[in-house]
């Protein structure tokens, strides 16, 4: 019996690194940017805890954090971090119908690739005016 | 597995040294399709009733405070907010094992659990605090 203490040296097989990659390819792009949003989500779901955080303590709290989202830079943030969660779903999904086998040819995910990085944008642009007609602030 | 040759035959902790873990290994890729579904209706249904309940109704103190409090609001937004960090800890997970190497890799796994779980407690405290003590 060999002894249990010595590693099978079998290098184990690795992500190929980023520079491998044409990373304006509609594939590529459409890949390290559902990465890129999702990171981005974990920082913008602070938000909501920031808000459920200034409910919890009271009208003063929350007229700090309200004074803090409706300043401009919040704003063009917040926006930032509504096509990210567009995009994010877009490409979610687009994700899980791959694992079903669905539009995973080559020419489909272009297709679909395309669509979805105009659509998060027209979507957040739906939103947005969504947002103005009721006069609501985000 | 083939059939072992004599002089080959090796215990399981032997087989599996250096071949990494097993039985578990789609378990986190599964949980991570299976809270991305779980997050469409939730995430769908979240930012439609934040816009037209409570943004289009001026937004202010009273208006989110009582939004939370209706049970139907605070559950599902429990549930979202479960789901989200549970989600948020798959996917940094993966982050962190591709672009996080050597020493600091393992204390960069831990601290991130800590950051998701300590935020999914924190918000879950603050709808409950909301919704039974406000």
């Amino acid at each position: 019996m060999s002894a249990p203490n010595t590693p099978i040296k079998k290098p184990r097989p690795l992500s190929p690194h980023l520079q491998v990659y044409n990373m304006f390819a509609i594939t590529s792009l459409t890949s390290i940017l559902h990465r890129i949003t999702g990171a981005a989500l974990v920082v913008g779901s602070l938000i909501v805890v920031y808000w459920l955080m200034a409910i919890s303590h009271g009208p003063e709290a929350y007229a700090r954090f309200e004074n803090i989202a409706h300043h401009p830079v919040s704003q063009f943030i917040l926006y930032g971090f509504l096509w990210a969660f567009w995009y994010q779903l877009l490409n979610g999904c687009r994700h899980l119908l791959w694992d079903t086998g669905v539009g995973f040819k080559l020419k489909t995910a272009k297709l679909t690739g395309k669509l979805i990085l105009v659509g998060s944008v027209l979507i957040t642009l739906a939103t947005w005016c969504v947002i103005c007609c009721n006069k609501g602030a985000l | 597995m083939p059939y072992p040759k004599p002089g080959e035959i090796k215990t399981d902790l032997g087989r599996a040294r250096g071949m990494g873990s097993a039985k578990s290994g789609t378990h986190h890729w599964w949980m991570v399709k299976v809270t991305a579904l779980a997050l469409i209706p939730l995430t769908l249904w979240f930012l439609q009733s934040f816009l037209f309940d409570v943004a289009a109704a001026g937004g202010d103190f009273n208006t989110a405070l009582e939004w939370i409090k209706k049970p139907y609001h605070s559950f599902p937004l429990a549930i979202l907010l479960v789901v989200n960090f549970y989600h948020a800890e798959l996917g940094g997970q993966e982050i962190i094992l591709d672009y996080v190497h050597g020493k600091a890799q393992i204390p960069a796994l831990i601290l991130y659990k800590f950051f998701c779980y300590g935020l999914a407690a924190l918000s879950l405290y603050s709808v409950l605090y909301i919704t039974f003590k406000m």
